[in-house]
């Protein structure tokens, strides 16, 4: 097989010089990886393959910068990409989790919080869809129109599957503390 | 869980406050530094198949290293390696077939080296863990022989395979905290890893194959805030490379055919194809259409996902059984067709490479789907389909002769145990039962999106008996409890959520409301292939529920006390409510079934007959057990 190698290099931008572009890449990255890896932590329940899952978005983003940037939004192609491939990582979620636990991933970004175990317990109990819908408006700051554009999914599906998320979330949450005082 | 109509604003006000305890994760942990991002964008073009799986390689964080001290528990910098011979070349040393040669690291990692030195005594400890036993060779590089900045060690490991002596230095390296500085993210995630320090900036990287382990390790001052690793990586892939030719490939050996099974095994489809991560085939059920199959030219008996942990890497196999008096041959003829004139998406594009006979073979390009293989093997009575995908890359990392080998074990398989061949007769003694025999019915079962097939369930009109229902017919229902897999007091969700495999629930009721749920199955299923893996996950289920419901549990408004059954593995759970309301009680029992690495759990939650609770619960677990 045929290897690159080398150090990473900037993609080569039309109109636009490499420096300008990185510059460009890095403020983009800056201000928007955050919300990215909250958004998916929301989903998958897991910040370590939400760490990961948000890198490879932006990592393939900054392959195709030049058309990336030029998009109508970017952060969005971004969260699209990062929700997808947590979505292809939840599915393999239950090997991974095993591996994760036989290697003790979870070390490295220290212990959860019984808050955050409590609402990752509530949030694994919504359906996919459901949990995709929830957190995308309450993570993501999406309406419901732009949930619908994203998911390419009705509004009228997304507005149900929010108002039934939000419903069991809240129910599920006010049983957590009924039990925890 | 019923759904809510009341929405008010306090449920909003929980749900925004849950979040928010989410985003202070996110803010207490570090960004990935965007270089490393933007590098991780270059790797990933040359990600091949190391020995990581995803978890190890996000286990195999990152080391600086100027020395083995690094590496152990020595805060104190020492020279690299500790202890070489005397001989000093300038040119490169002969040998070393499983390691980088020195045109590999000035190639890879663009450093000024010039000799390689051997070492005579490799030192025994990584990051406070003993180095497999097995030292073959190594060698430390550098500009000359006093001034080394990296190393690479070969071992054959004795009492442990390379894989598993590489995920214990992975585990170590992890921990392996001082004296640099630790950043989770800046490590390649194909087994590559990166630190920083005030000696300078280091990598550490170990790559296996099933015999062996090499590790290297490469420091120098002048890549200090550099955290990009493409060359390092690469440098990996060469070692693996090198590992791997010494192992032998190609069709699967006598000794593994000895093993039934009508498609390649999990270890095949990974020597094959040189895997290192731990191969797993996930059967597919319901089944589900063949990419590129514009029919299906008879019945299909037999689907699997084929899936490598961690690793940039999918597959899957299917076979189909011919019906008597068709061809089989005939029906691959037809197969073929579809495939080599597949357009599965754009830029698509399939190329016949092996025609003459069987197994053929077609590799194909998918634009920015990546690439692979598809393989045509037929039997007496079978046809099969195999595809290798490599999702990353443009053209297939996976040669001819690797897929070909494949398939060669896929054409004696499915001639040896293929339909209608003395091969499919069970070769090892199944357990007989006494008593009813289990039926199967198509249930709902509720659970995450991979579930078990309804049929490790017992089927709900076997619930119904005069003692539990008074004879009234039992259905599966959609569930009271929808998304939970917790199915008995002194569970919880976080708790189940921590156990892997397949997991689905099926709920039975007598009518058709939530009130009249009398009981509910929860089926486990290990996915490995791995007998022993299937048995210790076996066993740790059983464990966990004897510790679970032994010890019963406290609310705060009701006690759970745990009474033992005259049979292993039962317990009668009984609610005892702090208000007076009366107490309830579940009968509740586990065991093992049928199926390799599958566990039932089977509660009660309402009987006719109280006093028959046991003898009812007991009549279920024998039907589970058959399944």
């Amino acid at each position: 097989m045929a290897v690159e190698t080398g150090a990473a290099v900037a993609p080569r931008e039309v109109g636009m010089d490499a420096q300008s572009a990185e510059a460009e890449f890095d403020a983009f990255y800056r201000d928007t990886a955050r919300r990215v890896v909250h958004l998916v932590y929301g989903f998958t329940g897991d910040l370590t393959v939400a760490q990961d899952a948000t890198q490879e978005a932006y990592a393939r983003a900054w392959q195709q910068w030049s058309r990336v940037r030029t998009a109508d939004d970017p952060l969005a192609w971004v969260r699209t990409v990062a929700r997808r491939i947590a979505i292809s990582g939840w599915r393999k979620r239950t090997t991974q989790e095993r591996a994760y636990q036989r290697h003790g991933v979870h070390d490295t970004t220290g212990p959860p919080s019984e808050d955050r175990v409590a609402v990752v317990a509530a949030l694994r109990e919504l359906p996919d869809p459901v949990r995709e819908a929830v957190t995308m408006h309450y993570i993501g700051d999406l309406s419901i129109e732009q949930i619908a554009h994203d998911t390419n999914t009705p509004a009228g599906t997304i507005k149900a599957r929010l108002h039934r998320g939000r419903a069991l979330l809240a129910q599920a949450l006010r049983h957590e503390e009924t039990h925890h005082g | 869980m019923a759904e809510h109509e009341d929405w008010t604003a306090a449920d909003d006000a929980v749900v925004r406050r849950a979040m928010a305890t989410l985003r202070a994760d996110v803010e207490s942990v570090p960004l990935a530094d965007v270089r490393f991002v933007k590098a991780r964008g270059q790797a990933r073009r040359r990600q091949r198949l190391l020995t990581w799986g995803a978890a190890a390689a996000a286990a195999v964080v990152v080391a600086g290293v100027a020395g083995y001290a690094a590496l152990g528990t020595d805060r104190t910098p020492a020279p690299l390696p500790p202890q070489s011979s005397s001989t000093t070349s300038a040119a490169p040393v002969p040998g070393y077939a499983a390691l980088p040669t020195l045109a590999d690291w000035r190639t890879d990692l663009k450093v000024d080296a010039t000799t390689l030195t051997p070492v005579s005594t490799p030192p025994t400890v990584l990051c406070g863990v003993p180095l497999p036993s097995g030292f073959v060779d190594g060698y430390s590089v550098g500009a000359d022989a006093s001034r080394p900045r990296g190393f690479a060690l070969h071992f054959r490991p004795t009492g442990a395979t390379g894989t598993q002596a590489a995920t214990a230095l992975a585990e170590a390296v992890e921990k392996c905290r001082a004296p640099y500085t630790v950043l989770p993210h800046y490590r390649d995630p194909f087994g590559a890893a990166w630190v920083t320090s005030d000696t300078g900036s280091g990598y550490v990287g170990v790559v296996s194959t099933e015999d062996a382990v090499a590790v290297l390790v490469y420091t120098d001052p002048k890549l200090k805030a550099d955290p990009l690793m493409a060359g390092f990586g690469d440098l990996l892939n060469t070692a693996q490379s090198r590992l791997k030719a010494g192992e032998s490939s190609g069709a699967a050996s006598s000794s593994s055919l000895d093993q039934p099974g009508a498609l390649p095994l999990a270890s095949e489809w990974k020597q094959a194809l040189g895997l290192t991560a731990t191969v797993r085939l996930t059967p597919v059920k319901p089944f589900e259409a063949v990419e590129c199959l514009a029919s299906e030219p008879g019945t299909k008996v037999q689907q699997e996902q084929v899936t490598a942990d961690g690793a940039q890497f999918e597959g899957g196999q299917v076979r189909f059984a011919i019906g008597a008096g068709q061809d089989s041959a005939t029906a691959a003829e037809g197969i073929t067709k579809d495939i080599a004139g597949c357009v599965a998406g754009p830029g698509f594009k399939v190329t016949m490479v092996q025609t003459n006979g069987f197994p053929k073979l077609f590799s194909y390009t998918a634009g920015d789907a990546g690439s692979g293989w598809f393989a045509v093997v037929v039997g007496p009575r079978d046809v099969g389909v195999l595809q290798v995908v490599d999702p990353s890359h443009a053209t297939s990392v996976y040669t001819e002769e690797q897929v070909g080998a494949l398939a060669k074990t896929a054409m004696a398989r499915i001639k040896q145990y293929g339909t209608g061949t003395s091969g499919t007769s069970p070769t090892t003694s199944a357990p007989t039962f006494t008593g009813p025999k289990a039926i199967n019915e198509d249930m709902p079962v509720s659970g995450p999106s991979l579930k078990p097939s309804s049929k490790l369930f017992v089927a709900a009109s076997q619930w119904t008996s005069k003692a539990l229902t008074r004879g009234v017919t039992v259905t599966a229902g959609p569930g009271a409890l929808e998304g939970s897999t917790a199915v008995v007091d002194c569970e919880t969700d976080a708790q189940q959520a921590a156990i892997g495999g397949l997991v689905g629930v099926v709920s039975v009721r007598t009518g058709a409301g939530n009130a009249s749920y009398i009981g509910k199955q929860r089926v486990h299923v290990d996915q490995s292939t791995d007998p022993t893996t299937q048995q210790g996950y076996v066993k740790a289920r059983l464990a966990e529920a004897k510790a679970l419901y032994a010890k019963g549990c406290s609310f705060p408004t009701y006690t759970v006390t745990a009474t033992p059954g005259p049979t292993e593995g039962t317990w009668r759970l009984d609610a005892v409510f702090k208000d007076g309301t009366p107490t309830q009680s579940q009968w509740v029992g586990v065991t093992a079934q049928r199926t390799p690495g599958a566990v039932s759990t089977i509660v009660i939650t309402r009987a006719a007959d109280p006093k028959q609770g046991f003898a009812e619960l007991d009549r279920l677990l024998n039907l589970a057990r058959q399944k």
